[in-house]
């Protein structure tokens, strides 16, 4: 019986455990205007600004200049890592990460081409 | 027209065989066997038809001019075949057919059984008609767009049959479940079937996920082996499903009590493999994808037939469930059944886990903002998970079945989990619950050998386990274990980098300037990295070069140069502009209609070097939405020039003057350079999982 209890709290700590690491990681989708005040990760989707500087890389980040869509403002997005394949072709880019030191720092991007799976009708 | 014809054929002889196998009588059951044939015959003339039109370049095909091409090599044109959704589910029902003829013929599922196989053999061909490859494009073009350079790699070739394969057989556990639910069968001999036919999809599924691991890992952009992306999670969380089927099903041949959990294992597995489909066919991932699917309207559909079979599925067990066998299902918990039962429930804990945080961007999309996980949470609620499964599993692996069965005292084995540890701390990992994976998992290595040399555990049984085990270190000691430094390379400058000599010995491009390659030197041997290009000379896919040696792959990854020497010129008519070596004058466009909406722009330009004056042609080769343009060479390839625009009023030309290929070749790069310790473990590992599990089949 004792065992059984003991089992029973450790599949309940475990259901608390995963319950707050998903709280915890939960990454909403939002503007750019939200993206600069937000205090935890969040998802930001834009096209590459064509009027700005273009991409380039400072040291292991990858810099480019993101515009919101629907409201034409636009964020720098410093990416932690190297330009991802297909970076030109993209038609949408998703960037994952916080605003911090002027700019938006991301450890991840997802590039939304339309030749990857499917052609854009 | 045929095709669809073909298709229509096989949806009414499935319909027609699933009432003569509903009839219950020994003659209708034969016409039902025959007509299982004939529907099989129907979609396999559909996909022979649709091969038909793929390598006859019938571009008037919407499906054939969206991912084949005249150009496209014959090989690739068989994977054109799946590239698309439609292709791929016609793939599917292809091999569900199919299965279906074998277990007519071998008489290894009963009437009731063929009823419900014929049930969603008819419910997969309506999908197929509803989403069909045959439709006509609307607008006529001469050539298809083609199969995206990615894909052209023989990994990703196999990879989606692979996976279809097993997504179709996992209906057989599913039919044979429900079959005896309806039977009000209790007995057990339907359980034999079913694992055999589990085994082969659980084996497919697997290497099918692996394949699409070991592809990502080898090309660039895809996030290394795993990406925890929701299209790659949508098929791990049916394999751990269909993982809990075959261990709850090993018990159930031992304690009858176990049998409830096997039919709820059958319908989720099945259930997650439809639901796996809607999520990554509905588009709703479509923001939080790499694999971005366009949105579709057979979302609906899908999400319909998997509400049937998991309502269905469920009400069956709840109905029957007071039939079910009970009482006890382990005797004592130092018992192999007690641990396999434990390990099948971490597994399910795993499952879930996961399906949660795939489905986030579909639940929070139905309660407003739509929102997704960051990886970092299945990396920390998998790791834990992990760590005890290993744990259930050395333990029972340690037992047999039945009460007091003890193997082996498990003390020795404790060895293991410091030499797992050990290892992975050499490998760099500093953090706890990594290295208690590593541990955790070589332990399970060594006591599923140990097990199988007691006789406790099947060949089959102990290879995949100890698969297992390997690969579960082997991701401990890549991941955490990996390192990468960004670093500049000059041609033939030697550069030390974890132990290793890398010389970059420049690039080399194949003659026709489709695909070029970055050589390297790892400690003297020679690597190279294909990057494939676009008609206009532009990056279409990149692969890293890798160095594979016992020790860890040394991964090196070019990244784009901030120049690439590369130079934009705008000429307006008849005035003149220089570069470096050479003067440039615009004088004049000449546009040619080649019919079909094509049209090819030439423009003329004078280029001189002082002395003599050279007169080239680049044209841009443009159709209704986009073009391509190719350099042409001047004054024996000192430089190339690219026509990348014209103005309207063909006043004014935009070129791109491209240094010599030997210049290109020998310029210096920035690359990021990774170490992947010990990462062959995994591939190893996945092998054993999949081989290991096939052997199973021959007890």
């Amino acid at each position: 019986m004792n065992r059984k209890i003991l089992l029973g709290l450790l599949i309940l700590a475990f259901i608390g455990y995963a319950g707050y690491s998903f709280v915890d990681s939960v990454t909403p989708y939002v503007g750019i205007a939200e993206a600069r005040t937000a205090t935890s990760s969040v998802q930001v989707k834009g096209l590459l600004d064509e009027k700005a500087e273009a991409p380039y890389m400072e040291g292991d980040n990858f810099v480019f200049t993101l515009r919101d869509e629907d409201t034409g403002e636009t964020m720098l997005v410093r990416y932690h890592g190297t330009k991802p394949d297909q970076f030109d072709e993209a038609h949408h880019i998703v960037a994952v990460g916080k605003y911090r030191d002027g700019a938006f720092q991301s450890d991840k991007l997802l590039i939304k081409c339309p030749s990857k799976y499917e052609q854009q009708k | 027209m045929v095709g669809t014809i073909f298709l229509a054929l096989a949806l009414a002889l499935s319909l027609c065989a699933l009432l003569c196998y509903g009839a219950r009588t020994e003659r209708m059951e034969r016409y039902g066997r025959w007509l299982t044939v004939l529907s099989f015959a129907g979609s396999l003339g559909a996909s022979i038809y649709l091969l038909v039109l793929i390598f006859g370049n019938h571009f008037e095909i919407a499906y054939v001019a969206s991912y084949s091409s005249a150009e496209l090599p014959a090989v690739y044109k068989f994977s054109a075949f799946w590239a698309g959704q439609q292709g791929s589910f016609l793939l599917w029902l292809l091999f569900h057919a199919a299965a279906g003829v074998i277990l007519g013929y071998r008489q290894r599922l009963s009437a009731v059984g063929m009823c419900v196989y014929m049930v969603l053999q008819t419910l997969l061909t309506i999908l197929v008609l509803a989403k069909s490859p045959f439709l006509p494009q609307e607008v006529a073009v001469e050539n298809g767009v083609g199969l995206n350079p990615l894909l052209q790699d023989p990994w990703m070739a196999v990879h989606p049959p692979i996976i279809f394969l097993g997504y179709a057989l996992l209906a057989v556990p599913f039919a044979c479940s429900a079959a005896a639910l309806i039977e009000g069968q209790m007995a057990k001999d339907w359980l034999e079937t079913a694992r055999r036919w589990a085994l082969v999809a659980w084996a497919f599924l697997g290497a099918g996920i692996f394949i699409g691991g070991y592809w990502a890992y080898k090309v660039l952009g895809w996030g290394g082996f795993w990406g925890w992306d929701p299209v790659e999670n949508s098929s791990l969380v049916p394999w751990l499903v269909a993982g809990i089927f075959i261990h709850v099903l090993r018990v159930a041949r031992v304690r009858a009590a176990a049998l409830s959990m096997v039919h709820l294992a059958a319908v989720f597995a099945f259930s997650l493999v439809l639901y796996g489909t809607f999520l990554t066919r509905s588009g709703i991932l479509g923001d939080f994808s790499v694999h971005s699917f366009s949105g579709t309207s057979i979302g609906m559909t899908i999400a319909v037939v998997n509400a049937l079979v998991l309502v269905g599925g469920l009400l069956l067990l709840t109905v029957r469930a007071g039939k079910l066998p009970q009482g006890e299902m382990y005797p004592a918990y130092e018992s192999r059944e007690f641990l396999v039962l434990l390990g099948a429930l971490l597994l399910v804990f795993l499952a879930a886990v996961i399906f949660l945080g795939m489905s986030m961007p579909l639940l929070t999309q139905l309660l407003g903002k739509p929102a997704a996980v960051d990886t970092d949470f299945y990396v920390r609620t998998t790791l834990p998970l992990a760590i005890v499964m290993m744990v259930c599993l050395v333990g029972a692996s340690l037992h047999r079945y039945g009460e007091g069965n003890k193997v082996g005292p498990l003390r020795p084995l404790a060895a293991f989990v410091l030499l797992g540890a050990a290892l992975a701390w050499l490998a760099g990992v500093r953090q706890v619950m990594p290295l208690l994976l590593a541990g955790a998992a070589l332990m399970g290595v060594a006591a599923s050998f140990w097990s199988w040399r007691r006789q406790a555990l099947g060949l089959g049984g102990m290879l995949a386990h100890a698969g297992l085990g390997l690969s579960l270190l082997a991701i401990v000691l890549s991941g955490s274990g990996s390192r990468t430094v960004s670093q500049e390379l000059a041609v033939n400058e030697p550069v030390t980098l974890y132990g290793h000599e890398i010389v970059f010995k420049g690039q080399q491009f194949a003659d026709d300037m489709r695909e070029k390659y970055y050589i390297y030197t790892v400690d003297g041997r020679e690597v190279r990295a294909l990057t494939k290009l676009h008609a206009n000379g532009e990056d279409a896919a990149r692969e890293p070069a890798i160095d594979k040696t016992l020790g860890g792959d040394i991964y090196i990854a070019p990244t784009p140069p901030k120049s690439s020497g590369r130079q934009e010129l705008i000429l307006k008519h008849g005035r003149m502009d220089m570069d470096d070596l050479f003067a440039y004058r615009f004088e004049g466009v000449s546009l040619e209609e080649q019919g079909g909406g094509k049209m090819l722009v030439k423009a003329v330009i004078a280029v001189t070097d002082g002395d003599t004056i050279e007169r080239v042609e680049p044209a841009i080769q443009a159709t209704q939405d986009g073009g391509t343009s190719k350099a042409v060479e001047v004054f024996g390839g000192q430089k190339r020039i690219r026509l990348t625009g014209v103005a309207a009023d063909q006043k004014q030309v935009r070129l791109e003057i491209l240094p010599s290929i030997e210049t290109e070749t020998q310029q210096a790069i920035t690359a990021s350079v990774s170490i992947k310790p010990y990462i062959w473990l995994l591939w190893l590992g996945s092998v054993l999982v999949c081989a290991g599990t096939l052997t199973a089949l021959k007890k």
